[in-house]
């Protein structure tokens, strides 16, 4: 796609251009920070609430979105199975801000985890939700100016993520029953 | 790359199917995940007031959680990214063996964090001496129950005159052991002022319902034997439960002339992490199990009793940071005397400086 590839230069072009650019982009495309950021909300979200059913409110939030989390994983591994994309440093020249990973280039695992985290707590608690959403563009658009993957890859991760959180937050209902149990045990043991 | 997998050699190249790839940066993501995620639960604990969460002084400096968790945050982003910049960059840990990572080091935050904010907040607040309890003297029966005198002081050994007798006085209903300890230093400030008191051992047995309810009738037996008691000025005083039990027995004694309830209950909190707002963990769990507070509670029902105490004097008090108890049920209670201390939560409320200066005034005017 001519639009994919041109979006790519586009953001590729900015690294290699300035030091303090491509480290910024580095320290925030890497596997650890972005994604422990992404996790330490919700981590924060659980123990959060100024009433007995806000807290709880998150409580299901948080356990239905590392079901949402789970699920895109599935829906990536199965679409990896089914379809293979090269990364764009394989046949491109491009300017590369990081290692060269080995797997398939479509849908982004990065832009999945993020949108799927983002788009799961933005439907329960607007304020995280839009600092998560934050830290998920970055995230996704730091992979795209790195080098590691075209601008549909990210298109794909985003769709898959958020329709995994659309699904599981808003349109099943049987989470909510199986998560009921769950908290009521752990508020015995003042976990939840 | 090589001597990366030589350093984890500790735990063997793999544990299991997951592959850390190298010890430093499996220990270094851990620390940085660590750090972070006690830094979360610091800026929560500061935001919902949750003093089971702060290792900081939440009653006296709130704010403080928000540099702190910024700070911790901060701190592990740096350690980590300046350690092991160069591997960061490499391949390493799939997401896998970071989500166990992480989760290894959520559990380990949070326990530490549990276990840290109790023993601060032991060291900050000790727990009253149990030796208060023994200077008191031995336990005598009261009733099915059994109890402690704690006796006027002689008027050369105070400051105010009290030669007037017969003498006013007060049966103390605990909520606990903790309490009772609590009662015992209230009551020794109410006897310098000439009151003869008795202070009810909170003992399992005697607090459960309709047991309880024996109690204050008993107590008002054994006080009124006394010969420098005067039968026409006795009160009840209770915290917690006791002031629950205060409330419930007041509402039905005739010889009872005042009443005073130091944080009585009335509704139970729901059991989770609310509790956190007053209590550290282990309190908390102790408070969530014991079910023979809970149940007494229930069946006292002094929400809807209150309303009955009036036309006899009664002073209920509470603590504006008081989150175990529910005044709001108390709306019943019309022609109660109601205050609220700024500042205070719910335990220890009766031990505090400015609620015995309350009751001890108010004592004066009514008993």
């Amino acid at each position: 796609m001519g639009w994919d590839w041109t979006l790519f230069r586009m953001a590729n072009g900015l690294a290699g251009r300035s030091h303090l650019l491509d480290t910024l982009v580095r320290f925030v495309m890497n596997d650890y920070w972005a994604t422990t950021m992404l996790v330490l909300l919700p981590f924060g979200l659980w123990f959060s609430g100024n009433s007995e059913s806000e807290r709880e409110r998150n409580q299901k939030g948080v356990l239905s979105t590392v079901m949402a989390l789970a699920m895109a994983n599935l829906v990536v591994k199965v679409i990896n199975l089914l379809y293979w994309r090269w990364r764009p440093f394989t046949y491109h020249d491009v300017t590369l801000l990081f290692y060269h990973p080995s797997d398939s280039s479509f849908p982004s695992n990065a832009a999945t985890v993020g949108f799927c985290i983002a788009a799961s707590v933005l439907l329960f608690n607007r304020r995280t939700g839009l600092v998560l959403l934050l830290i998920a563009c970055l995230f996704s658009v730091s992979r795209v100016v790195g080098g590691v993957h075209y601008p549909t890859d990210i298109l794909g991760g985003l769709i898959i993520g958020s329709a995994s959180a659309w699904l599981v937050q808003r349109q099943w209902r049987w989470p909510d029953r199986l998560w009921a149990p769950l908290l009521r045990w752990l508020r015995r043991l003042v976990l939840a | 790359m090589s001597t990366d997998v030589e350093q984890i050699s500790i735990w063997g190249d793999k544990i299991g199917p997951l592959y850390f790839v190298s010890a430093e940066l499996a220990i270094g993501y851990w620390l940085f995940a660590f750090f972070s995620a006690v830094g979360a639960l610091q800026w929560v604990a500061a935001r919902y007031h949750l003093a089971g969460l702060a290792l900081f002084d939440l009653r006296q400096h709130r704010r403080r959680g928000y540099p702190l968790g910024l700070a911790l945050v901060l701190g592990g982003t740096a350690f980590f990214f300046l350690w092991q910049w160069g591997p960061i960059f490499a391949p390493g840990p799939a997401g896998s063996e970071l989500a166990v990572l992480f989760g290894a080091s959520g559990i380990a935050a949070l326990i530490l964090t549990l276990a840290g904010s109790a023993l601060l907040g032991n060291l900050r607040h000790p727990p009253v001496k149990q030796k208060v309890l023994a200077e008191l003297g031995p336990l005598i029966p009261v009733g099915h129950a059994q109890g402690r005198w704690i006796e006027p002081l002689p008027e050369e050994q105070t400051d105010a005159a009290h030669s007037q007798a017969p003498l006013p006085a007060l049966c103390l209903l605990p909520a606990d052991r903790e309490s009772e300890v609590v009662l015992a230093v209230l009551g020794r400030r109410l006897a310098r002022e000439g009151r003869v008191l008795l202070l009810i051992h909170p003992d399992d047995n005697a607090y459960t319902f309709p047991a309880a309810l024996a109690i204050l009738p008993a107590a008002v037996s054994v006080l009124a034997r006394r010969p420098e008691v005067d039968p026409n000025r006795i009160a009840v005083l209770g915290e917690g439960a006791g002031g629950d039990l205060a409330i419930r027995s007041a509402s039905t004694a005739k010889d009872v002339r005042a009443m005073v309830a130091v944080a009585p209950i009335l509704h139970e909190p729901p059991v989770g992490l609310g509790l956190l707002h007053e209590l550290t963990f282990p309190q908390a769990i102790r408070w969530a199990r014991d079910t023979v507070r809970a149940e007494l509670v229930k069946w006292l029902d002094a929400g809807t009793y209150a309303a009955k105490v009036p036309p006899k004097p009664a002073l209920v008090i509470y603590g504006s940071e008081d989150r175990l108890a529910d005044r709001t049920a108390l709306a019943s209670g019309a022609g109660l005397e109601l205050r609220t201390v700024a500042g205070l939560g719910h335990r220890y409320l009766a031990g505090h400086p400015a609620v015995m200066s309350i009751i001890n005034d108010w004592l004066k005017e009514h008993l």
